[in-house]
């Protein structure tokens, strides 16, 4: 079974007269285990094929399967319920919430995917040892350097084990040695863990880490 | 969930200096309050004290702030020869200009004329002192003796006549005005009216019924109605009621909606500037609702903390007045404080409605933007 299935989707971005098309009919098929770069130039869809994936945008037209649950069938709250089971995201910023450390930041994730007190937490610390950012669960995200919080980010997004990962330019806002290492964790553990892993790019140096890349010019997958 | 509602916490100093705000609004509320217990104690400590089971007045009078009318001294007597009746106290009532010299400048005090110094009628609690013996010693409420800067011992004149005060009464301090007792013996050379009664206080028998006396000195004489000391207290709380309610009311309203502008602010700033993480917490899967819930359960706990904050300083200034100012009879309680919670929770509720409605213009796509 496929992790993630596109068919056909159309969909548009704003509202009124500002109403543009921003996916023309994109196909997509990612199998468990998979990293597939999602490259192409800013405004071409990438982040509204994310967000249509993820079940975050409703498709005009088309179909959404992930992990074997057509979405279109679902309420929005059997949606919401299924994102976020089975789906982790890394943002372009980390997007941790300040308010928490970083052992609350994974450990919500894992709460918000139904897992409860003890396994959220023994999850979340051996993710953090695993990342080699152990030592910091109590920190504040705020005293987090750059790649530290990217590699919470990315503990974020696996914790619950999610059939699909959605990065957004995970590694746009790195160096070149940081955005490396968090790239190498994110596909290993996501590899490990069979999870499927859809990352929308600029960065070449990612290509390494992919099983397979495909481009979108004016929201249409080329080739 | 514990963690989406830590993460949508405001910064702890905004928190904290809303909360003192919404003390400082459940503090003016919980003080009107107190200030009205205080002063219906005033009222229920006299009006209601133990020895009176009747009050005779005249008829068109029903409390003790507002009187007119005089009873004729041959009726007081008469009416203590009623069947059932054990005593007939005259009490002789009228303002009085209350002075520490020989001056004109005073403070006006509500003089009552009694038998001193165990009739009915007399002050329901002394804090010093003792009861006035003979025509020239007066029982003075304390409040009364703050303001004027006497204690037990000292000269105090009264409608430029010099007596001695020689106790001081609590629960007799009607805020705009207080008490002042004296022998109903001594009283015509202050307050002239010579043999005749405000009211007559009956003492009944132990196996009078209270009703068939009221009766019968109705009967007897119709321009006299007498009252039974539950319905004497209600007549003496709705009159100082009338003349304080609205301005509960007035200070009740501007306490809560001050404090609900303050809630108002918070949950707005609160959704504005956590509307990235309101927006990452939608895209991990957080229900709309959980989100709402957790800022609404974050600004009830904000008020929670204010309110108590505010009957905490409530108690302390009731201590504080008690002691330095007692002129302001603040008696607090528990109840109001419930009262008062109730009242902020609901305020906070329909405050944090307009902003939470934002909470479903945030898009959780804006997780995604740069």
């Amino acid at each position: 079974m496929s992790a993630l299935v596109l068919e056909g989707i159309v969909a548009d971005r704003g509202a009124g007269h500002r109403r543009v098309h921003a996916l023309r009919g994109v196909d997509l098929r990612l199998d468990p285990g998979e990293i597939v770069l999602l490259e192409g130039p800013s405004g071409s869809g990438k982040t509204t094929l994310l967000a249509v994936a993820a079940g975050l945008l409703t498709p005009v037209r088309g179909e959404v399967t992930l992990d074997g649950q057509r979405l279109g069938a679902l309420s929005p709250a059997a949606v919401r319920d299924l994102r976020a089971r089975r789906v982790g995201f890394v943002f372009q910023r980390a997007n941790l919430l300040d308010r928490l450390d970083v052992h609350g930041n994974v450990v919500l994730a894992a709460r918000l995917a139904g897992l409860h007190g003890a396994e959220a937490d023994t999850r979340s610390a051996a993710l953090l040892e695993r990342l080699g950012i152990g030592p910091l669960a109590r920190r504040r995200t705020d005293a987090l350097s750059g790649g530290e919080e990217h590699r919470v980010a990315v503990a974020r997004a696996l914790v619950h084990d999610p059939a699909v990962i959605f990065a957004d330019e995970p590694t746009a806002s790195l160096d070149g040695q940081t955005g490396h290492a968090v790239a190498e964790a994110l596909a290993a553990l996501a590899r490990d863990r069979g999870a499927a892993v859809l990352v929308a790019t600029h960065d070449p140096r990612l290509e390494r880490f992919a099983t397979r890349r495909v481009r979108i010019v004016d929201g249409r997958l080329d080739g | 969930m514990r963690e989406v509602r830590q993460a949508l916490r405001s910064p702890p100093g905004r928190a904290l200096a809303a909360a003192v705000g919404v003390a400082m609004g459940a503090l003016l509320v919980l003080v009107t309050f107190a200030g009205y217990h205080g002063l219906a104690a005033g009222v229920i400590a006299y009006t209601g004290q133990p020895g009176a089971d009747l009050w005779v007045a005249p008829r068109g009078t029903d409390n003790l702030i507002r009187s007119s009318g005089l009873i004729p001294g041959h009726v007081v007597r008469d009416l203590g020869t009623l069947a059932g009746v054990a005593e007939a106290a005259p009490l002789l009532r009228g303002f009085v200009t209350a002075s520490q010299g020989d001056t004109d400048r005073g403070i006006t005090l509500l003089a009552m004329a009694w038998r001193a110094p165990d009739g009915p009628g007399g002050p329901p609690a002394l804090a010093a002192g003792r009861a006035p013996h003979g025509p020239v010693e007066v029982v003075l409420d304390r409040a009364a003796a703050y303001r004027l800067g006497l204690g037990v011992g000292d000269p105090i004149f009264l409608n430029g006549r010099s007596l001695r005060v020689v106790g001081l009464s609590r629960d007799t301090n009607l805020l705009a005005t207080q008490f002042v007792f004296l022998d109903v013996g001594g009283a015509n050379a202050v307050v002239s009216y010579s043999g005749q009664a405000s009211f007559v206080v009956l003492r009944l028998r132990p196996d009078a019924d209270p009703a068939a006396v009221a009766r019968a000195a109705h009967d007897r004489w119709d321009a006299l109605v007498a009252w039974p000391p539950a319905a004497f207290v209600r007549n003496n709380l709705r009159e100082v009621s009338q003349g304080f309610r609205p301005l509960q009311v007035l200070v009740i309203s501007v306490g809560v909606l001050a404090s609900a502008i303050l809630v108002l602010l918070l949950v707005q700033a609160l959704v504005q500037e956590r509307r990235r993480d309101v927006a990452v917490l939608l895209a991990l899967g957080a229900p709309l609702s959980g989100v709402a819930v957790a800022v609404l359960r974050h600004v009830t706990a904000v008020v929670l903390l204010g309110v108590a904050t505010g009957a905490a300083l409530a108690q302390v200034l009731a201590w504080g007045t008690d002691r330095w100012m007692p002129t302001l009879a603040l008696a607090p309680r528990l109840g109001d404080v419930l009262v008062v919670a109730l009242l902020y929770v609901a305020m906070a509720l329909v405050a944090a409605a307009g902003p939470l409605l934002r909470l479903r213009r945030i898009d959780p796509v804006e997780a995604f933007r740069p």
